[in-house]
């Protein structure tokens, strides 16, 4: 991609990420290990509200709820709730950005990541390198953006093991109405 | 005269302490198994997926328990969280267990410690029986892990580990119970420590 090309991907993305107050979007989530015969596979919805609500949604192959807010993650297993404040840990409340601004396309902070920019036939990708300790965890993320609406529609998380986590949006609602309780641990 | 007596009732006190562990109601039988073959966690091309829930000191933590087994002495088990982190990451055999990822979160000596032995006796392939006992739905097998007794309990019926118990100072340490056996797979597996606030159920995963 040249600097130009560059320049105009991020600022349509950023610009993008902006405008999106609200997004709906099933999911397909696998993860990829090296000594798995086959990824494991889960899916759901996910429900995103600016700046920072997000409600990961499993329903497939078991019921699972993980609600992103306020520096807190709630969880709720088959109706087992718990909340975990993460606001005193740096390295969770760093991931937990990472997860919403993955959603979003809001992550091109270049003080937080190295980033690279590629284009494909159908993607623009981003390729982050974490600069902070969350890089124990991921080594780098890959973010890639559909060409027509220039929102996320596939997301890469690369451990430093080379196992990894790939997750593909489908159905993406944005700017809909979500009921007010959706990021309550109800 | 009272040395003598002293020592007496000092060796009185050491035979009543160290009295073994013996499972309730149980006879002894003559010794005619020699090994008890561990069949979980045994076929090489499956890989095992359980929905983790531990319990530790107040806190649940949920995730997932993936297990392969790599080679003839060797597993891999690794725990993520359900969003797919990797929180642990190790190669376990009956002598070693190494570590290829721990999280910091999880990174205490005494939690390692207690994985350890934990996943080594939960995989461990086979137990030698030194004794044979029965009871009225199981047959009871006395083994050792280390130095330590260990008492394997074997459904009479279908002949699957229905639990697994690590004795320590006479007393329960360790107890892994195996439910919803389907041939050589545990739908649920829980393990439950005596000595410390900690709990780990296993729940296989469905497709």
């Amino acid at each position: 991609m040249s600097d130009s090309e560059a320049r105009e991907f991020r600022i349509q993305a950023e610009n993008k990420a902006k405008t999106i107050k609200t997004l709906s979007t099933g999911f397909v989530q696998q993860k990829h290990m090296t000594f798995l015969s086959l990824p494991i596979e889960t899916s759901g919805e996910m429900l995103f509200q600016a700046p920072d609500k997000l409600l990961w949604k499993y329903t497939k192959p078991y019921v699972y709820s993980i609600i992103f807010s306020d520096s807190k993650v709630h969880i709720n297993n088959e109706g087992n709730k718990s909340t975990i404040d993460v606001g005193n840990n740096k390295t969770f409340e760093k991931i937990n950005q990472l997860i919403v601004g993955s959603v979003s396309g809001d992550l091109f902070d270049d003080e937080a990541f190295t980033i690279t920019l590629f284009k494909s036939k159908d993607f623009n990708t981003a390729v982050l390198v974490p600069k902070s300790s969350i890089n124990q965890y991921i080594s780098q993320l890959e973010l890639y953006f559909s060409k027509s609406d220039h929102t996320v529609s596939e997301v890469k998380l690369i451990e430093p093991s080379g196992d990894y986590t790939y997750i593909r949006f489908q159905n993406k609602k944005t700017n809909i109405n979500l009921d007010p309780n959706t990021f309550k641990n109800n | 005269m009272i040395q003598t007596r002293l020592k007496i009732i000092s060796l009185l006190l050491l035979v009543v302490s160290c009295k073994s562990y013996l499972p309730p109601d149980v006879v002894l039988l003559k010794n005619k198994t020699t090994i008890i073959e561990n069949t979980y966690f045994s076929d090489m091309e499956k890989d095992y997926i359980y929905r983790a829930n531990i319990e530790a000191y107040g806190n649940t933590f949920g995730g997932l328990f993936i297990v392969k087994k790599t080679n003839e002495d060797t597993h891999r088990v690794v725990l993520t969280t359900d969003f797919g982190f990797k929180m642990l990451d190790v190669e376990v055999t009956q002598n070693a267990f190494e570590v290829h990822f721990i999280a910091e979160l999880l990174d205490r000596k005494a939690f390692r410690k207690t994985l350890e032995e934990d996943f080594k006796i939960l995989l461990k392939p086979s137990y030698k029986v030194y004794e044979t006992y029965t009871s009225e739905r199981l047959n009871v097998f006395k083994s050792k892990f280390k130095n330590q007794d260990v008492f394997i309990f074997k459904d009479q019926e279908n002949n699957s580990i229905k639990e697994i118990k690590l004795i320590s100072k006479s007393k329960v340490k360790t107890s892994f119970s195996f439910n919803g056996v389907n041939s050589t797979l545990a739908q649920k597996i829980t393990i439950n420590h005596t000595d410390l606030d900690l709990k780990i159920n296993l729940t296989q995963r469905q497709k």
